[in-house]
């Protein structure tokens, strides 16, 4: 079999468009050149790729590199009082062209980032194309002032919820330290550590992918998708609260009090610890909206039948020696 | 030096591609790929090279990241998104490192090759969809794409360097 023949079957079939006369010679393929298969699939995979047109031409001649050799180099002796004037002018153009593009054009590819500190949650900032981003605390983004390109592409660090304007023409990316999420529109929330990444869906569908394998899976409303390492799990969305973060909304229905204390934490600045000598065992079914957490620790207090003090740092709850077992 | 300056027809745009998706910022791609090329004419550096591509391909990348870093001080861009090294370390190659490439690779196509490839790799169209849309029958598809893919093959192979650490990655 000619080698032409062969790429036309291999490249059918890293396209997925197996044809029945194919399948015997990409099995050969594989087995004698092993490598070579697993590489190109490996390229060949789906993924966003842009190409821009540059202009080589162009830019050949605004290098001027011809003129840089010493014996093609022509000089102009300007002995015209006229020819001084043009030049003058046309310098002091080229200065207000410079101008232009710093003051005005150059600033729409800037890439603005920002930082939330470990108190100021909740922070929300609206992006070019009208997406909305949520960040909580201790979180990072980064984004173009300006879109360009095929993509709307951000860089997140730590945890955020985005609403993602609608436009299906360009994808909107984020891209955590391991993982890259897709969406065209639709609203989710994403945690991320440094090998950890998790997606949970409130509407629409989200596509996640692992970079370090390269594996993606698609995720809709009541799904969340974690990455860790090279892994990639889809589940159900168990916790209510993913969103409370933000919302300040907790529905707990019969939930384990350390599973509380959790949730909360993600909220309210000053942390509840549960005391380790006296540990409180219980079910909590409440909602609280947005209310202070001292008055959460109230309810908690008297649904749990325990005892609250406070620290410095934090509120303990410890199980009161008069509780019955 | 007519050499010279065919090597930077035939090179500049995919160059540019390339250090597009490590950049991002398409003024400052078309300045580092210049700037290379006028530090190769004064210094008459490509004489002296083996594998202009893949000399070229690492040299985009180091100046992709002398770009980066000075731009990290005006913090511009995350720290933590600073490639280390110039090429990865064997067994540490990853999608990040693979995207510029590919980028490089479809930039490099002819026109049509590259349309077809595009619409099927990265619009994720089948062969008779893409037939339909570019009014081309699937037979030209499939010759197209058995053209990039001796392309792709051809590109791995002349820069054995990339092969090897490909196959280092995977096999680890």
């Amino acid at each position: 079999m000619s080698m032409e023949k062969i790429y036309e079957i291999l490249s059918r079939h890293f396209s997925d468009e197996e044809s029945e006369a194919g399948g015997k010679t990409v099995e050969n393929f594989k087995k004698k050149h092993e490598l070579e298969y697993f590489i190109l699939s490996r390229l060949w995979k789906r993924r966003d790729i842009h190409v821009k047109d540059f202009n080589a031409a162009k830019a050949w001649e605004s290098m001027g590199l011809e003129a840089k050799k010493p014996r093609k180099t022509k000089i102009i002796y300007l002995r015209h009082g006229f020819l001084k004037l043009a030049a003058a002018v046309a310098i002091f153009l080229m200065g207000m062209a410079a101008v232009y593009y710093f003051r005005v054009l150059a600033p729409s590819r800037e890439i603005i980032s920002m930082q939330t500190s470990h108190l100021e949650r909740g922070k929300n900032i609206v992006l070019a194309d009208g997406t909305m981003v949520w960040l909580n605390s201790d979180a990072y983004i980064s984004y173009p002032r300006k879109f360009y390109g095929g993509t709307r592409t951000t860089d997140l660090r730590g945890e955020a919820f985005f609403q993602v304007k609608k436009d299906p023409a360009h994808p909107f990316v984020i891209k955590t330290k391991n993982t890259t999420i897709e969406v065209r529109g639709t609203s989710f929330n994403v945690r991320s550590s440094t090998n950890m990444t998790e997606v949970t869906v409130k509407t629409g569908k989200v596509k996640v992918r692992n970079i370090l394998t390269g594996k993606e899976i698609m995720i809709t409303r009541g799904y969340s998708a974690r990455t860790e390492n090279d892994k990639l799990l889809k589940f159900r969305t168990t916790n209510p609260n993913y969103l409370s973060w933000k919302t300040g909304y907790f529905k707990f229905d019969n939930v384990p009090i350390e599973q509380v204390v959790k949730d909360l934490n993600t909220y309210y600045a000053k942390k509840v610890v549960i005391d380790r000598k006296k540990p409180v065992a219980c079910n909590l079914t409440a909602q609280f909206d947005d209310i202070s957490l001292q008055d959460i620790l109230k309810i908690i207090k008297l649904t749990c039948e325990c005892g609250v003090r406070e620290s410095a740092d934090n509120y303990i709850l410890y199980a009161l020696k008069t509780k019955k077992q | 030096m007519v050499n010279f300056k065919e090597i930077f027809h035939s090179y500049y745009a995919p160059l540019c591609n390339y250090a597009l998706s490590i950049v991002r910022n398409e003024t400052a791609v078309e300045e580092i790929v210049q700037k290379l090329f006028i530090d190769l004419w004064e210094k008459n550096a490509l004489e002296k090279v083996d594998n202009v591509e893949y000399y070229l391909l690492k040299s985009t990348k180091y100046k992709c990241i002398d770009y980066l870093r000075s731009k990290k001080q005006t913090k511009e861009f995350p720290v933590s998104d600073l490639p280390e090294k110039a090429f990865p370390e064997p067994g540490n190659l990853t999608e990040e490192d693979i995207i510029p490439l590919l980028h490089y690779f479809a930039s490099k196509l002819p026109p049509k090759t590259r349309q077809v490839f595009l619409l099927s790799r990265s619009s994720g169209m089948t062969y008779k969809e893409i037939a339909e849309e570019m009014g081309i029958s699937v037979k030209t598809v499939e010759n197209q794409m058995s053209r990039a893919l001796k392309s792709m093959k051809v590109l791995l192979k002349k820069n054995h360097l990339l092969y090897i650490l490909l196959i280092i990655k995977i096999f680890q």
